[in-house]
């Protein structure tokens, strides 16, 4: 097992307020070049826990496993892609995407090599030399993606890595995550809180509950790859997870909309493809 | 932009020469551009303005570069420190309020009237600029550019000099830059009121001898000395500088 979530719970204290159970008793596991979705409601954790496996934050109690190691904080072995591209300014694509590479024992000529496969299979060889604020959403996300990458990580993270980009560069950059995935075998932790999403991107999906999170359920989807958006397979698959989903999302919507919710209730009918509350 | 700027003093200067020449104004109060041109050439090829020139130099870099470090040192002191930065960060503040000139007779009474108190003053006005803009550049890097990183393995001394610095760069820029100009701001009234030789004293011979020739000479020269670095340095770099960090994401 390349992975292993053990009975990992969080809570965040802030001052003059109750502490804020996030996590509570969260077990996982990922094997080998799996790609594995997280699929909740707004705020349920799912950050909370990529950042833990990180090694960003620490968790109260549980452990993370990772090649049957421990992990006790941030290493290259897992590398992280945000929602924002959190590329360094500074740097051009190239420089970017050979910056993790610096700490290695690669020669600047690895170095340059390395990057340049990788800008290469995000299909970014026109832009080696711009810099982030030349570009636009989705190739700043291409080049986080190469950055990542090239530090060749026993897993990659990915915390909605398309969320903020717009519905149609959002579907190539899915294909994209596919063609690299078979390409590269990367095992992937993807979280995310579009169904559709999840479910034409991941072998596996844990779906969690709302906040305080937990793993309410683990979906296997066998659909072969790549995926197609109008592939009717997908809707057998999201169909099964829908409800499941939905009632999380209720939670959430009836614990923010408090007594509103009941007036809005009749109308309350969502398209299959939705963003789960991070915009309600 | 340069066409623009080269047209607009050409104009300053005509009109100036056409003051003088109708002699509204009389002409010890104010000279012709020409005079005080000549003025300012025989001065600078004499030496004696140009070792003015040099000893203010001298000082402004000594003592901007210490208020650089200085200011550095305390504004990340005050950013790790919330103790240190509710205690001397509020004294500084306060002291920060009264124009570090007003400093110098008690200054002066201590450290006598040499080299050191002016730039002790130097000092005072200029690190302000620079505690505040290192605290605040700290503080407001993105998180996750620090956290992407970290990811990737960088810590500590290796994350600072890679990361941490170069996100801060813009802000530490403009603390940079407004240091500078306190920075001469304190060095001119400090030299007013001390003894050593310097641009300030250059302009108070002018009035000593009542040859306004001179202080206009000397002004023009402290506004070209200041203003020339401030354009070709700091400009140059923060033009660049901005372009690329604006879409810090
Ligand atoms: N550092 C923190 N201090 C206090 N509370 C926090 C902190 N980080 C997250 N939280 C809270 O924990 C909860 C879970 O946050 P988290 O970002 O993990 O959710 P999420 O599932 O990723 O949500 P989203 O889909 O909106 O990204 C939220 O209610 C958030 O307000
Ligand atoms: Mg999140």
């Amino acid at each position: 097992m390349k992975v292993i979530i053990e009975d990992v719970s969080k809570k965040f204290f802030r001052k003059g307020k109750e502490p804020t159970e996030v996590l509570s008793r969260v077990n996982l596991k990922i094997e080998e070049g799996e790609l594995v979705s997280i699929l909740g409601p707004s705020g349920c954790g799912k950050s909370t826990l990529l950042n833990i496996v990180a090694g960003l934050i620490k968790p109260d109690s549980g452990r993370i496993l990772v090649n049957g190691r421990l992990v006790a904080g941030p290493a290259s072995d897992r590398v992280v892609v945000f929602q924002e591209a959190a590329l360094f300014p500074w740097l051009s694509v190239l420089e970017n995407v050979e910056f993790g590479l610096r700490l290695s024992r690669y020669s600047i000529k690895e170095r340059r090599e390395t990057a340049l496969k990788f800008i290469k299979m995000v299909h970014l060889s026109k832009f080696v030399r711009a810099y982030p604020y030349e570009l636009s959403g989705g190739m700043k996300q291409r080049v986080a993606i190469a950055r990542a990458l090239a530090m060749d990580p026993e897993i990659l993270l990915m915390d909605e890595p398309f969320g903020a980009l717009d519905a149609q560069t959002r579907r190539i950059m899915e294909m994209e995550l596919q063609e690299i995935w078979q390409e590269t075998h990367k095992t992937i932790l993807f979280v995310t809180h579009n169904l559709r999403e999840a479910v034409s991107l991941s072998d596996r999906i844990y779906l969690m509950t709302a906040r305080p999170g937990t793993v309410k359920g683990n979906y296997t989807v066998v659909i072969s790859r790549p995926r197609k958006e109008t592939d009717i397979d997908l809707f057998f698959v999201e169909n099964q997870i829908h409800a499941s989903l939905e009632e999380e999302v209720e939670k959430v919507v009836k614990e923010e909309m408090g007594i509103d919710y009941a007036v809005t209730k009749d109308g309350f009918l969502l398209p299959a493809d939705r963003n789960l509350g991070s915009d309600i | 932009m340069l066409l623009r700027k080269t047209v607009f003093f050409c104009l300053l200067i005509a009109i100036w020469a056409a003051i003088s020449k109708l002699a509204v104004v009389p002409a010890e109060l104010l000279p012709s551009p020409a005079r005080v041109a000549s003025v300012l050439g025989r001065g600078i090829f004499s030496g004696s303005l140009l070792y003015d020139v040099g000893a203010s130099l001298r000082r402004i870099l000594v003592g901007y570069g210490m208020a650089s470090i200085f200011g550095f040192l305390v504004g990340f002191a005050l950013l790790k420190n919330s103790f240190l930065k509710e205690t001397l960060g509020s004294l500084l503040m306060w002291l920060q309020t009264i124009p570090s000139i007003a400093y110098m007779p008690l200054a002066a009474l201590w450290f006598g009237t040499g080299e050191g108190v002016v730039l002790l003053i130097i000092v005072f006005a200029a690190s302000w600029p620079i505690i505040i803009n290192t605290e605040d550049a700290f503080r407001n890097i993105q998180p996750n550019l620090v956290n992407a990183a970290r990811t990737m393995g960088f810590r500590g001394w290796n994350l600072f000099r890679q990361v941490q610095l170069p996100a801060a760069f813009p802000t530490l820029l403009a603390g940079l830059k407004l240091s500078w100009a306190f920075s001469w701001r304190a060095l001119i009234a400090a030299e007013l009121l001390s003894e050593g030789r310097g641009l300030g004293q250059a302009l108070m011979a002018g009035k000593e001898t009542n040859d306004m020739a001179i202080t206009i000479a000397v002004l023009i020269l402290i506004a070209l000395l200041a203003g020339l670095v401030d354009e070709v340095v700091f400009q140059q770099v923060e033009k660049r500088v901005q372009k690329k960090w604006e879409t810090i994401s």
